[in-house]
């Protein structure tokens, strides 16, 4: 009995021996070298090394990440750093750059390049890079979809190792603004590798290799399911983030969990740290969960209805603007989006500030007015027309609403549903009529590129086509000053609001949820939650 | 007449052969008469009432744009059942008839047919239907061709194999002696003796296409809004299973119990035509 009772706590002692080792060993691994200090506690609220963060997606970026080939500024800043990077009031400050200069009233611009920048495969940064970036950039060949946003480079000169001349033609007021869009223009990658491993040489960039400039390295992408990348140890922060560099998190993840339900589950039991995306439907459960914390903010996203302006009865401006007046977007941004979304009446978000313009009166709700344009247009009668819509619930929902609202003043639509490929397949085809849109573009270039007669009939598949308007957008593009450019385009949408060539539906909310591990969570206006310098996980 | 009677002796000594009977005549009895049974137009949306739990004047409560979910759910039985219906249609008349030249013909044309056949059969289900609505509109048409188009193999096969065993009877020899065309031994002869295991394979069938059609609707290949197809009612409500889970429930119910009638309506009739059930 005495022997038994020995081995039993024999027993204990080794158990409780081992989980003091097991902890200890923990402990040091979870803590190497030099932030925090070697110290045995954690302070709180001390930003600390390790962890990998998982970040849930909604979407997948295109099947190359490469900022050549694609240009919709949906890639990760934390793959690519800017020559710029606006701060969170959109002002263009340092990035790859240190410093800028303006000669010549503007044509002749002057960047310094930081000299203690390297890419991620080890290169260092210098003026040539740059140079090299952006005349891949703008390369005919290379067609690439930002090609337009450089268009004013007319030459670059490297002036020494570490100093670029870009010169210009004419003033181009929103030069500094594209610089700093580390997405998919501005984000600067190594010009060489992509052209020993891009589609010149073994086309395995942008799925096996990408080397860019950021915070953090590519490291796999698996389709469907997820994109790796870790710290670069190399890197030096910028002055917008606190961090002087490298990044805290050993590495991030994103995961991409395209059913939302799915997501907020993983969210919940704490396998993603941060929900990019939160549905309006699923706020309030987010809302009360523990550990959890809900970011909500105006966002740029507008959704609209878009139609096809040349062809009828489209291309009469009063069935245009009956049909804005027939559609009670308060109505729709209540329902569909709970309240999480404000009423749209105009072509950008409101977040552009000065340079917004809306037109309640054109946007607005007046169906009695609706039926006396119609019948004005000679369609008392109304006509039969289809909206299409890509199979998401949400705007489905907003669909069928619009189907009865437009009922109410004799048009009767159908709505079809075309999965994503199928969508833009009919678009490409022209043979659209009614459609249901969104775009989140903070850059007035939106309007050029959605109007402009040069990206007929893709992207410009409103399929709106006016040669006075294309020398406006031109004239406000090149203006001396960005306040010029300014008044140019709130001149521009002033008309083009008159012209109803879409109907805005609503500007939803940016709600992104994340968990209390994240330490110092920041949203910025363009770059959101994809650039993780300052973000360390207290778990 | 004696086989009728066999044939419900032996149906009536089946209980859940009356289940899945009365299952699926109240179905086609709502459907038929859904106009008067609904209380509301599955189109009229009341937006200010939007997804409310249920009262007197929405019995199962509304959905997300304020429409009567019991109606719309009464008039989605319209829309199961005739897709049901007319993709078995399709899908069994073109393998009759496919099946009837190879079994009676033989040959090389029963080669040709069967070889046809096991390429069809070879492609998934789902995947060749989800490619023929991306060439055809998205809508229930083409859930129904792509269905007739999928299921045909199915039949041919059983009418084949039913063909080759019954051409050997003697009353087809005997009908052949006196000299009646192919066309008639087909008709008067080999069909009505082989006809029974079509009629299992398609109650079986209209469950499948019952669940198929539900399927392309949820994904947004079937039915196109606002027709209140279950796939679809379901399709919305699973992203509101927290606020209103009969948007979710009451079409999977709705399913569920139509799939269950076909099931057991099938099993009821095919141990009818099992020989060694009867006495």
């Amino acid at each position: 009995m005495k022997k038994l009772m020995s081995s039993k706590w024999l027993l204990l002692f080794v158990v409780a021996l081992s989980m003091v080792l097991v902890l200890a060993a923990c402990a040091t691994d979870e803590e190497p070298a030099p932030v925090p200090d070697d110290d045995d506690e954690v302070v709180v609220g001390e930003p600390r090394r390790g962890g990998d963060l998982v970040i849930a997606l909604d979407w997948e970026p295109d099947p190359v990440i490469d900022v050549y080939n694609l240009g919709w500024g949906n890639l990760p800043h934390d793959l690519f750093e800017g020559l710029l990077i606006s701060d969170y009031d959109f002002n263009p400050g340092p990035g790859i750059a240190e410093s800028f200069r303006f000669e010549e009233d503007g044509l002749v611009q002057i960047y310094e390049i930081r000299q203690d920048r390297y890419f991620h495969d080890g290169t260092k940064i210098n003026a040539e890079a740059v140079k090299r970036h952006f005349e891949l950039l703008t390369d005919e060949e290379v067609d690439s979809m930002s090609r337009w946003d450089f268009a004013f480079i007319s030459s670059m000169e490297v002036l020494d190792e570490y100093t670029l001349q870009v010169n210009l033609d004419n003033p181009f007021p929103a030069a500094l603004s594209n610089f700093s869009w580390s997405g998919g223009w501005g984000g600067l990658q190594n010009p060489w590798a992509w052209e020993e491993y891009g589609p010149w040489g073994e086309n395995t960039y942008g799925t096996e290799v990408v080397v860019g400039s950021g915070p953090f390295k590519f490291v796999e992408w698996i389709p469907g399911d997820r994109l790796v990348m870790e710290r670069f140890e190399d890197y030096r922060s910028t002055p917008i983030h606190e961090n002087e560099g490298p990044a805290y998190l050993d590495s991030v993840t994103y995961r991409f969990i395209f059913d939302s339900s799915t997501a907020v589950m993983e969210f919940e039991v704490g396998n993603v740290h941060i929900l990019e995306t939160v549905p309006p439907e699923f706020v309030e459960q987010v809302r009360n969960m523990p550990g959890a914390n809900v970011y909500e903010g105006t966002g740029w996203e507008v959704v609209y209805v878009g139609m096809a302006c040349d062809k009828p009865p489209f291309d009469d401006v009063r069935v245009r603007q009956a049909l804005n007046l027939a559609v009670n977007q308060e109505e729709i941004a209540e329902i569909v989006w709970m309240g999480y979304a404000e009423p749209a009446y105009g072509y950008i978000s409101p977040l552009f500030g000065d340079s917004y313009v809306g037109d309640k009166e054109t946007f607005g709700y007046d169906p009695e007015k609706a039926k006396e344009l119609l019948a004005e247009a000679g369609y008392a009668d109304g006509f039969t027309t289809e909206i299409m819509v890509e199979p998401r619930t949400d705007w489905i929902a907003a669909a069928e609403i619009i189907q009865d609202m437009l009922a109410e003043i004799g048009v009767t639509a159908e709505i079809r549903q075309y999965e994503r490929a199928g969508y833009y397949d009919k678009l490409r085809a022209e043979e659209q009529e009614m459609f249901i849109r969104a775009h989140s573009w903070w850059g007035l270039d939106i309007l050029p590129w959605y109007f402009h007669s040069r990206n007929f009939p893709y992207p410009n598949y409103h399929r709106y086509v006016n040669e006075e308007m294309d020398a406006r957008f031109d004239a406000a593009d090149y203006a001396d000053t960005y306040e010029e450019l300014v008044e140019g385009y709130r001149a521009i949408q002033v008309d083009l609001n008159r012209e109803a060539l879409w109907i805005p539906l609503v500007n939803t909310l940016d709600i992104v949820a994340y968990r209390d591990e994240v330490q110092n969570f920041t949203f910025h206006p363009h770059y959101g939650i994809r650039y993780n310098v300052d973000v360390w996980l207290d778990e | 007449m004696a086989i009728n009677d066999s044939f419900w002796q032996i149906f009536s000594r089946r209980k859940s052969a009356y289940i899945g009977l009365f299952i699926i005549v109240a179905y086609v009895v709502i459907a038929l008469f859904a106009p008067w049974i609904a209380p509301h137009d599955y189109r009229a949306q009341d937006r200010t009432s939007i997804m409310e739990a249920p009262s007197a004047e929405y019995p199962l409560g509304t959905d997300r744009v304020g429409r009567c979910l019991l109606s719309r759910i009464i008039y989605g039985a319209r829309i199961s059942l005739t897709v049901g219906l007319v993709a078995v249609g399709i899908g069994a008349s073109i393998g009759l008839i496919i099946g009837s030249i190879s079994g009676y013909m033989g040959g090389w044309v029963d080669r040709v047919v069967m070889g046809l056949v096991d390429i069809v059969w070879s492609f998934p289900t789902m995947l060749l239907a989800i490619a023929l609505t991306a060439i055809l509109q998205p809508g229930l048409h083409s859930v129904i061709i792509a269905l007739g188009l999928v299921t045909w193999p199915e039949y041919a096969r059983i009418i084949r194999s039913q063909f080759l065993a019954v051409k050997q009877k003697e009353f087809v020899e005997a009908a052949r002696s006196v000299g009646a065309s192919d066309f008639r031994i087909i008709r008067k002869h080999l069909l009505p003796n082989s006809i029974a295991p079509i009629i299992v394979v398609a109650t079986l069938g209209m469950a499948t296409a019952v669940l198929v059609e539900a399927t392309f609707s949820y994904l947004g290949l079937g039915a196109q809004p606002p027709q209140p197809s279950w796939g679809s009612i379901l399709s919305m409500g699973k992203d509101f299973i927290y606020h209103q889970p009969l948007m979710s429930i009451a079409p999977g119910v709705a399913i569920m119990i139509m799939v269950l009638g076909f099931n057991l309506l099938g099993d009821a009739i095919r141990d009818v035509m099992d020989p060694r059930l009867k006495k």
